[in-house]
Formats: C-alpha cells, sequence, structure tokens
C-alpha cells in the first residue's frame, strides 16, 4: 500500500483545496492575531505603563496582569469570535481539500484504473488514509502556526487564575496543564483536533456514496457540526461530553463537561464507524456508483 | 538540488529566528516577583501590615444556620450544593502615616480563586462601618468555596484541611501570598 498512499498524500497535499482550505485557516488564525494584538495586548501595555506610574499609595497601584500564551492562542481565546468561527468552520476546512477526490476520481474514472492495477482494498484503504492526514493538517495547522506567532509576542506562562482570563476551571479536563503547562495543553488539544480534522474530511469522503452533489458533499461535515452544537449543544446538555462539536474547542465552552475518556470513545468508535461504512459502501462501487 | 540546499538554509534561518524570538519573549516577559509569606506572618502593604491569624472552615449551609444575623447573604442556587465556607482571620497594623486599607484579598487554592463578599465583608466587621477600627485590629473575610469546580484531590485535602491556601495581595509588581495552612473545621 506504501506506494498508492505516497502517491494518494502527494495528490492530496498538492490540490487546490488544500491550497485554499490552508489560506482560508491562515486567514481566520491571522486575523486573530491581528485582533488580540490591537484590542487586548496593546490595552494591556497601556494599562502597564499607567500602573508602573502610579504612587504605591494608588489603589489601583498592585494590580495588573501580563498576557500569556493561551490568553492570545486561537484555541483558548474567547474575547473574539475568532475561535467560534474556526472551531464551526473546522469541518469544512477538513472536507475541502481532498474529501471529494474519491467523488471526482469515481466519476473521471481514475479510481477504476486504480483499482484494476493495484486492487480495491489498497486503493480505498490509501485514500482513506490520505483523506485523513489531509483534514487533519488542514485543521491543525493553522492552530500550530497561531500558537508559534502568539508565542513571539507572549510569554509561555500558565494565565494567572486570578487575572479572570480564563474559562478553564480545575476541575475541567486537562486544567492542570493549562494554568501550569500551557504548550502541552495547546500541543494536547492540537492533536485532537487533528483527529477531528481527519474524521471531518473523512465524513466527507464516506458521503459521497449517496451525495453525488460536491458542494452538499463538502458542506455534509459542516451542517452536522453545526446541528449537534447547536442542536444537542443547546438542548441535551448532558450529552456535551459526546459531543464533538463541543468539546474540539480548547476553550472548553461547555464548563466541567470535557472528559478524556469521553473523547476517547467517541474517537474511536465515530473513526470505526466511518471506516465501517465506507469499507461497505464502497465494496462493490464502480464507476456509476 | 540546489533549491533544496537553499530551501533548507531558509527553514534554519526561519527557525533560529523564530527561537531567538520567543527566547527573547520569555526572558523579557514581566513576571511578579513572588513573595511567599506563612500563616502568622506579616506583610507590608501600602502602608500597613497584614497578618493571617486563623481561618476556620465551615460547611456552607452550617455557617448560616449558626449565624442567623448574616442569613441575607446566604447564596442560592446549583454552585453551593457541597459549598464550604472559609473565615480567615486577618490582622491589619499601622505601618506608615499614609497608608491605603486594601480589603479586596481574594484567595486561590491551586488554580482556582475566588474573591470576597463586600457586603457580608462589611456586615461581620462593623467596626469598618462604624468607624471604630484601629491599628491592630481584626478582620474577618469569608470566602465561598464551590467543591464542584475543584478536582478530586483539592476536593480531599479540602475535606481534610491539607489544602494550602493563599490569600494574595497584589499582583505586580510583587505578588503577596500570605499562606493559609493552619485551618480549623467549624
Amino acid at each position: 500500500m506504501g506506494s498508492v498512499l505516497k502517491i494518494e498524500i502527494k495528490k492530496a497535499m498538492k490540490s487546490k483545496g488544500f491550497f485554499l482550505s490552508l489560506l482560508a485557516g491562515f486567514v481566520i488564525a491571522s486575523l486573530q492575531i491581528v485582533w488580540f494584538y490591537r484590542n487586548k495586548y496593546t490595552v494591556n501595555n497601556e494599562q502597564y505603563r499607567y500602573i508602573v506610574d502610579l504612587n504605591y499609595m494608588d489603589s489601583q497601584y498592585g494590580s495588573w496582569f501580563e498576557n500569556r500564551i493561551l490568553e492570545g492562542w486561537i484555541g483558548c481565546e474567547a474575547f473574539s469570535a475568532y475561535n467560534q468561527m474556526f472551531f464551526l468552520l473546522m469541518p469544512l476546512l477538513s472536507s475541502m481539500p481532498y474529501g471529494i477526490s474519491l467523488l471526482n476520481e469515481w466519476k473521471s474514472g481514475y479510481a477504476g484504473q486504480m483499482i484494476a492495477r493495484c486492487g480495491r482494498k489498497r486503493y480505498l484503504s490509501a485514500k482513506f488514509i490520505a483523506v485523513f492526514i489531509s483534514g487533519g493538517i488542514a485543521a491543525a495547522l493553522p492552530l500550530v502556526l497561531n500558537l508559534l506567532a502568539t508565542a513571539c509576542y507572549l510569554p509561555i506562562a500558565g494565565v494567572d487564575p486570578l487575572a479572570l482570563q480564563s474559562f478553564i476551571w480545575n476541575a475541567d479536563m486537562w486544567g492542570k496543564l493549562y494554568y501550569e503547562y500551557p504548550i502541552l495543553y495547546a500541543l494536547g488539544y492540537i492533536c485532537i483536533d487533528f483527529i477531528y480534522g481527519g474524521i471531518f474530511a473523512c465524513m466527507t469522503l464516506v458521503c459521497t456514496k449517496w451525495l453525488e452533489n460536491r458542494f452538499g458533499a463538502v458542506m455534509f461535515p459542516l451542517m452536522i457540526n453545526c446541528a449537534c452544537y447547536y442542536g444537542i449543544g443547546s438542548l441535551f446538555i448532558t450529552l456535551n461530553k459526546f459531543n464533538f462539536s463541543v468539546f474540539i474547542n480548547p476553550a472548553q465552552p461547555a464548563p466541567l463537561t470535557n472528559r478524556f475518556d469521553c473523547i476517547l470513545i467517541v474517537t474511536v468508535v465515530l473513526t470505526a464507524a466511518l471506516a465501517g461504512v465506507y469499507a461497505f459502501s464502497n465494496r462493490k462501487r464502480d464507476a456509476t456508483g | 538540488m540546489r533549491n533544496k540546499i537553499l530551501w533548507c538554509a531558509v527553514g534554519i534561518v526561519l527557525v533560529f529566528l523564530l527561537s531567538w524570538r520567543i527566547y527573547y519573549v520569555n526572558q523579557h516577559a514581566r513576571m511578579p516577583e513572588v513573595n511567599q509569606i506563612a500563616q502568622g506572618d506579616s506583610v507590608s502593604y501600602r502602608g500597613l501590615k497584614y497578618t493571617v491569624v486563623e481561618a476556620e472552615l465551615w460547611e456552607y449551609a452550617d455557617f448560616f444556620e449558626q449565624n442567623q444575623e448574616w442569613r441575607d447573604y446566604e447564596g442560592e442556587g446549583e454552585e453551593y450544593t457541597g459549598a464550604k465556607l472559609l473565615t480567615v482571620r486577618y490582622r491589619i497594623e499601622k505601618e506608615e502615616e499614609e497608608n491605603n486599607l486594601n480589603l479586596y484579598i481574594p484567595i486561590q487554592l491551586g488554580n482556582w480563586f475566588n474573591g470576597m463578599d463586600p457586603f457580608m465583608t462589611a456586615a461581620m466587621n462593623p467596626s469598618l462601618e462604624e468607624g471604630t477600627f484601629h491599628s491592630g485590629d481584626t478582620v474577618v473575610i469569608p470566602y465561598e468555596i464551590y467543591t464542584a469546580l475543584l478536582t478530586d484531590d483539592q476536593r480531599r485535602e479540602v475535606e481534610d484541611l491539607s489544602a494550602q491556601y493563599l490569600a494574595v495581595l497584589g499582583t505586580y509588581p510583587v505578588r503577596n501570598e500570605l499562606l493559609i495552612s493552619d485551618v480549623e473545621r467549624k
């Protein structure tokens, strides 16, 4: 499968969709940095200059907090709309790169050729993995670059709980990491988002069996995500620990909800279900669909 | 081949610049100097000397049961299920003629913190309102502890009184942390 996989990954990385998706992700991540820098960091610096000039006896003297890395990282920054925008659009960003490639290749006859040359199982497995990886990269890379860019102006230190800049409680998932090892917290969530980027991309891949409209197929994971976020997330709050549209967000918008064991279960079940449906629906598929 | 070498060189330079910038930002971060003070010791802050004299931990409901006069300040809601009330007695002494009394002293346990209720604090310390508070007198500040927001370990520590609380006076340039380690159960 190695050579087929290599070809598929190369194709995925060189696709226009991948480029567009990364561009969109970078634009959101860059706008967020500009927003935070202008509206939070600069204001905080002005406050700093004001505070240090105060008299020791002034009632405002002694109360100032340095902005820390997770306050400014798009994953945890909850003051602007960019965090929500990124995580709501994440399914779209993930499925854009390569999600509909299988549909295109069935339609063009390329899939039939590949199956004849290297076998159905090898081709379909390579396709699944390549779609998963491309979706994962499209979701995770803007987060990684945003984290690096944020580290270029905010120190790598845990948020001071007294600063009232965080929405993560001690009892929240990885609460200790958030305050004491912020980079590990961010990397942990980037891994989760990589996996979910892959899962969203594979949702598109799987649904192309029934959804032949390219636009509809690319939008499918976004619709699922919005339905889960606004539907399940608002109506069945107790189910939020199993709700991927809620737990992919490192800012943990539903307090005291995320649990690693639940995330693990949902991830395994979702991946297995997608792989199963994908394998089953493509076992006898041909160019006619 | 030449292109590859060029790209590698550009990559190495970028990584170096990025690492240097991140190092620089962390070296020049404006972090406060932390000054930790043991229970019973004093800290000077804006011309006054603050000392933690004693701390008592109550079951939230029990406190109001036994102190009916402050019943008006009892909170209601889900967050009060299993909540505790920590009352901390501070001694405040005048150190300089010019001084500024600060009673907004938040308390921190691990990475959780809570401020004080100013109205309940005023009710519990009538001398502040009456203007009869003198140097060397004590002030009791109540802190609500919502155990639902704590980790299992922290909850256990609160229960067996081994939790170490920090009363924080000022956050920059010096962060004075008054350690509260000797807590009595009521």
